[in-house]
């Protein structure tokens, strides 16, 4: 069968199986194996001890259970929250200050879960009612709340940027140091609009005087500033020793969760209550995306088996278009996808197919990772079907509706858009850090 | 007659499931602490160890396969819902069972694709390709079980579509789960007194700590 066809197969076959609602790991495996079998008989069923093997005997994949358990210890002890508190110490005084630690806390909470779901959910339940309780334009607080969040992803550590790094066998050191400029363009022109909005209409985010807020005094100001400054340190000191090449990724998501469970202990928030919890999530949220990680790869081995790398490059090559392009189209492509798939498929099922074509065009494929992250960022929150919308539907009280949250993204995924054609124009944003420091 | 028998079944089913799935988080602690061992063992005693590695991966493999069925228990693992949730109950039951019918097929080849393996490194003592090189049947073995109670778990489900789609109701009432069926009748057996279900744990929880209480609800949730 041509790889014209089976491709065409495969999609619909997927189409039918993701309108049905099948969990998505497992139908990818149970298509590809059942068109498969049609294709190549029962020989094709060796893909899939092969495939368990590089997916669990994988040292870089192994990052995920720490980072997710590192930012379950974290959150659930309360440090977030102090986070949180401490920025308002810091620019309490300027309009907008809430929106504005919105997005730079929900940004680090979000890069701590490492999972946009998880990201978005655990900052709007941090930052969304204190918002709203002080006045702010409920279409404000909302778009904040789901920029920072969503940013996570390309805020190291991130879980998505490891599994790029892990199905492209590129460097996770790299994909971290590059994603970091992009990440503080995003977060400064994000800022800057939010300011921008709130001079320009004072009354959509009231200052903390207006509304008698007072601001902690004495042990309580202490501990405010204790406990943000040190839940920053950690994460600073987890991506450090990376940087710095004391440890591996994988080690530094290790360091990372003992950084927790110390600060835990110290400001006496620990609980066994509260790491039995944070385990048991973490190992919800791991088997969930190995199972997924195990699915979509024994599909894309078998697709790439068949010869789909080929197609597509003969296609790109064959378009006769410059090479940006090609890589407009990649992106373009993702950006559909992400309305009806989430981060981590994504990056599964595309990485492995387009990034040797982005090489084979003359691109880094650093660069073309990094860019891959920023599109996913856009794509989960874009109306109407970007599934991030739904988890922030999900936790927005009563009253907002879907049209509230589509107009509150809007302006904030323009401004992400804005990054994401900057960082395709200017490759030397994203791959300068890296080079600087790794070489 | 047989609603009891197939209540029974699937409460059986999803209790095994769940204690499974609640055993294998205690198992996350030790892969911290061994890979953070690890680099104290390398820059504080200066004797970094060969083992870490392979335990550490064993671990990871441990942790990830084995609580994929209770993440399908809790409904955690991730669907594209859009029609999903706007179509009646009946019609949903219809998709679950083709759906499952789809996992379950890929489920099957892993176990017996596991199991081969299994036997042929307990034949051949395969070993990891590192340092130490520990036999690796041990995993394959867990990774033949982690199907089996995926596999399992499905069952279970698909009993419970089917029942709905022929009877149109549910096989268990709101007031009693499967699992708080089965759990009745093993608490006798197996009752540990710090045990509590995901419920009352979560409003503990929110007795516990009210500032946080939210997100970790919500964290539970997704």
């Amino acid at each position: 069968m041509q790889i014209e066809l089976l491709t065409a197969i495969l999609l619909l076959c997927i189409l039918v199986a993701f309108a049905l609602g099948a969990q998505v790991g497992l139908a990818l495996a149970g298509i590809a194996m059942g068109v498969g079998y049609l294709v190549w008989g029962d020989a094709l069923f060796n893909v899939i001890p092969s495939t368990v093997e590089g997916t669990y005997f994988n040292f870089i994949l192994l990052a995920i259970p720490l980072y997710i358990y590192m930012g379950q210890i974290l959150t659930r002890s309360g440090i977030g929250d102090a986070m949180f508190n401490a920025s308002q110490l810091i620019i309490g005084r300027v309009r907008g200050s809430l929106a504005i630690s919105v997005v730079g806390v929900c940004s680090m909470i979000g890069a701590m879960v490492g999972i946009i779901g998880a990201g978005i959910m655990t900052s709007s339940s941090i930052a969304l009612k204190p918002m709203l309780e002080r006045g702010y334009d409920k279409r404000l607080a909302l778009g904040v709340i789901m920029a920072g969040g969503s940013l996570g992803i390309l805020i190291p550590p991130s879980i998505p940027m490891i599994m790029f790094a892990a199905a492209t066998q590129n460097s996770v050191g790299r994909m971290f140091l590059a994603a970091m400029i992009p990440a503080l363009i995003a977060v400064v022109l994000i800022i800057s609009y939010v300011v921008l909005t709130c001079k320009l209409n004072p009354g959509k985010a009231p200052l903390d005087v207006e509304n008698d807020i007072q601001v902690p005094k004495g042990y309580e100001l202490f501990k405010t500033i204790r406990d943000g400054l040190s839940s920053f340190l950690l994460i600073v000191a987890v991506l450090g020793s990376i940087i710095m090449g004391i440890a591996t990724p994988t080690e530094s998501g290790a360091i990372g969760v003992v950084g927790a469970i110390i600060l835990a202990i110290l400001f006496k928030r620990f609980k066994p209550s509260i790491m039995m919890k944070a385990g048991l999530q973490t190992s919800i949220l791991v088997s969930v995306a190995m199972w997924i990680i195990l699915g979509a790869s024994v599909f894309s081995n078998f697709h790439l088996l068949m010869g789909v790398q080929s197609m597509v490059a003969g296609f790109a090559t064959g378009l006769d278009v410059p090479p940006l392009v090609v890589i407009i189209m990649f992106q373009v492509i993702m950006l559909l996808l992400g309305f009806i798939i989430d981060e981590f498929i994504i990056v599964l099922m595309c990485a492995p197919i387009f990034t040797p074509v982005a090489v084979a065009l003359g691109y880094d494929p650093i660069w073309f990772g990094v860019l891959m992250i920023l599109n996913i960022v856009i794509a989960v929150q874009t109306p109407p079907y970007g599934f991030a919308l739904f988890y922030l539907k999900g936790i927005a009280p009563k009253g907002i509706t879907m049209m509230d949250i589509y107009k509150s993204v809007t302006p904030f995924i323009l401004v992400q858009l804005l990054v994401l054609i900057i960082c395709m124009l200017f490759p030397d944003l994203v791959l300068w850090l890296p080079n600087k420091v790794m070489g | 007659m047989i609603e009891h028998i197939l209540q029974a079944y699937c409460g059986f089913v999803r209790y095994t499931v769940r204690l499974i799935g609640r055993t294998v988080p205690v198992l996350l602690p030790l892969l911290a602490g061994l890979v953070a061992f690890e680099v104290f063992a390398r820059y504080i005693l200066g004797s970094p160890t060969i083992w870490v590695y392979d335990t550490s991966l064993f671990l990871f493999g441990y942790i990830s396969s084995l609580g994929g069925a209770y993440a399908q228990q809790k409904k955690a693992h991730i669907n594209v819902d859009i029609i999903y949730l706007k179509v009646p109950k009946f019609v949903r039951c219809l998709f679950n069972l083709v759906t499952i019918i789809l996992a379950v097929g890929f489920l099957v080849l892993l176990a017996k694709m596991s199991f081969e393996k299994f036997t042929e490194s307990m034949q051949y003592h395969y070993r990891t390709k590192s340092e130490w090189g520990p036999e690796v049947y041990h995993f394959w073995l867990m990774m033949t079980v982690s199907a089996v109670i995926f596999i399992a778990e499905y069952s279970a489900e698909f009993i419970e579509n089917l029942f709905y789609v022929f009877t149109r109701r549910a096989l268990f009432s709101k007031k009693s789960t499967a699992t708080e069926v089965t759990e009745k009748t093993l608490s006798s057996l197996q009752h540990e007194p710090g045990e509590e279900s995901d419920d009352s744990v979560k409003s503990s929880f929110k007795k516990d700590k009210p500032s946080c209480s939210d997100s970790q609800l919500l964290l539970d949730k997704i």
